[in-house]
Parts: C-alpha cells; structure tokens; sequence
C-alpha cells in the first residue's frame, strides 16, 4: 500500500515522517488529548460529536489545540479526502488527532502545542469473527481512575492502566477485551469502549460519572429510542453483568460488539443476542453500509493475500 | 556545545536527531515507563537503585527491554563516558534518562518490539536554585493521586495526565506553586516527581510507600538521617501535619532536596529553610563530593 498521508503542526507529510522529540511533553508525560472518528465507505461518521468532545478534553486539560471546531472539521475532512485514494477494497479509515503541551520542560507549560492528525485503516481484524461467534471479556483488577485523580471523561493518551488492564484480561482469557470497575466496585469501561447489558428487555449502562462519554454510546441511546428498547443509566454490579440476557461493547472501530463470555462464564445462552442483533443491523442503516459484513469482507480479503 | 549522544535502540546517535513514531504506545497510549539518576561530578549515584527500580516497573507492566539489568546499566554508564566532553563543556552533570516504550503497535494487535532509550539531560538548574535559600512553594491540589487499584504510583510510567494537571492547578494558586497531591483518602501522598517530608518536634515523617513512588532520593535522606541521629516515621500525614510542621521539603533526584517555605500560601515555620534540612542538604553534598547547592546556583548562574 501506497503510503498515507499525515499532517503535523501546519503541514502535510507522509505518514513515515511525522515524528515526535524526545522532549514533547505529549511523549514524556503524557501530557496530550486526542480524538478520533471512522469513516463508513469513506465517509466520516459523528465527525463533530468526535471534535466537540475533543475540544471538551483540551479545555479541562488546558491545551490549545490552535484551530477552532470549524478549521479542524475542514482539516479532518481534508484527511480523508486526501487519503481517500488510498483506502482498499471494504477498508476505512480511523482519524486520529491529538494535542500535546508542546516540547516543554517539566513546570513549564507556554510551549507551542504540537498537533498530529493521522488515518489508519480501521483493525477490523481484531473483531471482525467476534459479530458472530461473540466476543470474551474479564472485569479487570486494575480499575478506572476516579474523577478525583482524573476523569474518564477526558480523552488523554495518559493510558497505562488501561493497558495494564488489557494484558490482565488476555491473562484469563486469552482473546479477552478488559472491563473495569470504578472505585466503588462498580462496572465502569472497557478500554476505549462502554459497556450495556439487556435483561427482561431493558438496555442499561454505567451513567457517565465514571467513564468516557462514547459516541457510538450516544448513538446506541439514539437507536434505543427509535426502535421503542427501554435504557436506563444506572450503576451497574459484575452481578449484573453475570446474569444478563445479553451483555455487548460500544466503541467507534466496531461500533456494537456482541459480548458472550464474561471471565469465562457464559452470558445468555452464549451467542449474540437479539437486541445486539438488531442494534447492528439498525446502525448499519445508519452507517449506509452492513458494518458486520464489511469487516468479514475486509478480513477475508486480507487473509486471502 | 559538544553534541549529546544518546543510546536508541542498541544504537548511538547524537541525542538531537532520537524521533518517536507517533504509532510508538510510548506516546498514543502513555505505554511506557521511566528511570532517571544523576551524576555528581560525572560519576552516577545510586544507579544499582534506579535500574532496579526501573526493572520493577518493566516487570509491572510487562514491557521486555530486551536488555539485562547489567546491560542497561552498562549501556548507562557508556553514555556518561561519551558524553564526559559535553559535561565539562558547560553541563556541569547529567539526568541520565532510561525509557522503554512497549514499541510501535496497534491497539490489541501483534506484540511488538520495545523502544529502548538513554537520554543525557542537564539538570534544570533554573527549576531549582533559586530555591535551596528562598524555599519553594507547594500547593495541595484538587487532583489526586492515582488510587493503586488503577495504576499504582509504585511504577515510574508516562501517563502522568494527573500531574500535569495538578502542575498547573498549583500554578493557578501560587504563580511558584509545586503541587501536592493527596490520595484518595485525603492524606499526602506526593508531588508530580518529589516525594515530600516534614519535620515536627525533631522527628523526620514522610507518607509510607503505599500511594507513593518509591523516591531514591527518599532512601537516601533515611540513610542520611541514620547517619545524624534524626528519628525518621513513615505514617498517614494529613494537611493538617504540613501547614504546622516546622520544616517541609521535598526530595527527587535532580535537586537532592528542596526546602519548602509556604504551602497554600501560608508559611512554614518562620518562612525560611529550616535547620534540619540545612544539615541535611551540608551532609548529602559531603557524601557525593559535590556542593549540591552551590553547584546549582553556579550553573543557573551561567558561565
């Protein structure tokens, strides 16, 4: 493949040469947010739910990302024009864009920002089979931050216990996605997805006092309420999650991920369940594209190689 | 200046041109820990302490360096003796900076190989002369600690989004502000980098290691204080604790110690460092050869 194209602090490059110092407070404290959005046959989805929460997090964190939501909507877009001779057969993009404090000493926080924006292809491999067969998830020992040290509902690159909690879940279960509690034992998310369980009929999921507001989250609580699902917000036990109808993942890559395993244990009577189902198929119509064959697609092609 | 050379990836190369890829975790995902020591007068001091350290966060978060213990220590030192030139040429003495970032990967993709880095720093004389005589000023911030049942501060790692926004919430209090941070149940627990002691009725207290970083600096001043007599206790220290104490400071490895005359913006004891600290500082730079304070000022200062 053709290599992408990258843009880095006022210009465009090729996705090999944007490269960060050693000294960007972004790298050596994790001193950056980010965003980014996907893209359905080319086409950007919920771009500005994805800028609006970006610039949510660089105003609680106090970075300047030095665009306003329109000049970065017109450079997101730009991205994937600029990209879109690029994209394979049944292949989308993942924009991501970030901004860090900038090449900065420790206490010294009036640097230049340093942005990064990049498109990759959207990993359908890592998901791909699991629309049909059901995804495995762990609730973790690592948990999610408090609001108190920092709250979820900043995206920041500040990610280490969510890595950590990902290597703990592979640790029970080998193919496993991670889900954290919250402080209080509650369940909170996963790493970089929300959790809902569905029992008796009704949808609920963790309110947003402890986790990242997901926008794919949002579009669920939309397509709840076309398709008459009850959904309420409410804190939520590993109890809960053990005796659910159905228990499925949010998250902008995969969009609804049938979850059928929980530390090992069976959910439902095991395979995806038809809330899930049907959430799939309706936010496919949303996305104008059947976002489970896509992915199969996407895969096939590629394993045919 | 003479040019600094860095270690990247088993290789040497002049620290200026060392990039990150931004698909390195190191940087998108904060996936990387730390280790830094100092060198008094170009030899390392207590290095054996911060590799290990080091390896114990490597080993917490499962992150293979792909080089032994002794390995990076020697590759450490390597870099002191390379860089003495640089040294003498107007650093004064290094940060020796090691860094391992779990490597370039995509999220749940195949595991990669780690990016290993050895930096050589000067110590930031600006951020602490004018300190040692005048005292700095902390500020207990809203932010808080990580809980250790989210990420245990015991590890040296990049993610430090918390401290970087205690950092500016303290800056928001007192244009001089350190912050410090409590944990989860109110108590001190640290800054962004120091560990923080006071001294109340003789006796040295500091937060115990449960919701701290494990300073080096920290076990120094306990051997320092073995050595001179000074009853140290690790206990639950309260806000209450600092803003009578009758002396503050802070330790880390660059500054060795930093006395703290003003927390909230109320003052310590009489308002200038205090007599334990003071001989704390005088005994610490007998040890290491070095006029700590002296040192700093004169590179601050400049040539």
């Amino acid at each position: 493949m053709k290599e992408t194209v990258a843009y880095k602090n006022g210009e465009w490059m090729p996705r090999s040469q944007v490269t960060i110092e050693l000294g960007d407070r972004g790298f050596y404290l994790g001193d950056a947010v980010f965003d980014l959005f996907r893209t359905f046959d080319g086409r950007p989805f919920r771009m500005k739910d994805h800028i609006d929460r970006f610039f949510r997090s660089a105003q609680f964190a106090r970075l300047d990302p030095g665009f306003t939501p329109d000049e970065l909507t017109k450079l997101t877009q730009e991205c994937v024009e600029r990209n879109e001779p690029l994209r394979s057969e049944f292949g989308d993009w993942s924009v991501w864009f970030s901004v860090t404090r900038g090449l900065a000493g420790w206490r010294t926080l009036d640097a230049r920002p340093t942005f990064v924006m990049y498109a990759g292809e959207v990993p359908f491999y890592t998901f791909a089979n699991q629309y049909a067969a059901g995804a495995s998830a762990v609730i973790t020992r690592s948990r999610n931050h408090t609001h108190q040290s920092l709250d979820p509902k900043v995206k920041h690159t500040s990610r280490m216990h969510l890595n950590l909690s990902d290597l703990e879940a592979r640790d029970i279960d080998s193919a496993a996605w991670p889900i954290m509690l919250d402080m209080e034992g509650n369940i909170a998310e996963g790493s970089g997805s929300n959790v809902f369980v569905v029992s008796d009929g009704v949808m609920s999921t963790p309110s947003d006092a402890t986790i990242l507001r997901g926008v794919t989250r949002d579009v669920v609580f939309e397509l709840a309420e076309q398709m008459g699902i009850p959904l309420s917000e409410e804190p939520i036990q590993p109890y809960d999650v053990y005796t659910a109808d159905e228990v499925f993942f949010t998250s902008t890559p995969f969009s609804v991920l049938p979850v059928t395993r929980v530390d090992r244990r069976k959910i439902g009577d095991g395979r995806p369940g038809p809330v899930a189902t049907r959430l799939l198929a309706a936010f496919s119509e949303l996305a104008g594209l059947d976002v489970v064959d896509q992915a199969l697609r996407f895969k096939n092609a590629r394993s045919d190689n | 200046m003479t040019d600094i050379v860095a270690y990247f990836n088993g290789e040497w190369m002049p620290q200026a041109d060392v990039r990150i890829r931004p698909f390195d975790r190191g940087f998108y995902v904060g996936d990387a820990v730390f280790d830094l020591t100092r060198t008094f007068d170009g030899r390392s001091f207590k290095m054996a302490e911060h590799v290990d350290r080091l390896y114990r966060s490597l080993k917490y978060a499962r992150i293979d360096a792909g080089l032994s213990q002794q390995e990076m220590t020697d590759v450490s030192e390597e870099g002191i003796r390379r860089n003495e030139a640089a040294r003498l040429d107007g650093v004064g003495d290094w940060h020796v900076w090691q860094a391992v970032t779990r490597g370039t990967g995509v999220f749940r993709g195949p595991a990669t190989l780690a990016t290993v880095m050895v930096f050589y720093l000067p110590l930031g004389a600006s951020t602490y002369a004018p300190y040692y005589k005048a005292g700095a000023h902390a500020v207990i911030t809203r932010t808080r600690s990580y809980s250790p049942e989210a990420l245990d501060p015991k590890i040296k790692h990049y993610s430090r989004m918390n401290f970087n926004i205690a950092e500016q919430e303290a800056f928001d209090v007192d244009p001089e502000g350190w912050p410090l941070l409590l944990d989860q149940h109110g108590n001190l627990s640290e800054g962004n980098g120091y560990n923080v002691f006071i001294v109340t009725g003789g006796v040295l207290k500091t937060p115990k290691d449960d919701s701290i970083l494990q300073g080096v600096s920290r076990g120094a001043i306990y051997e320092l204080a073995g050595r001179l007599g000074i009853p140290v206790s690790e206990e639950a220290l309260q806000p209450y604790d600092l803003y009578t104490a009758d002396e503050v400071f802070f330790t880390n490895t660059p500054s060795c110690m930093l006395p703290v005359t003003r927390v909230d913006r109320r003052q310590i004891g009489d308002g200038a460092p205090g007599p334990i600290t003071q001989q704390l500082l005088a005994t610490w730079s007998e040890w290491v050869g070095v006029d700590i304070v002296g040192q700093m000022e004169a590179l601050n200062a400049g040539p």
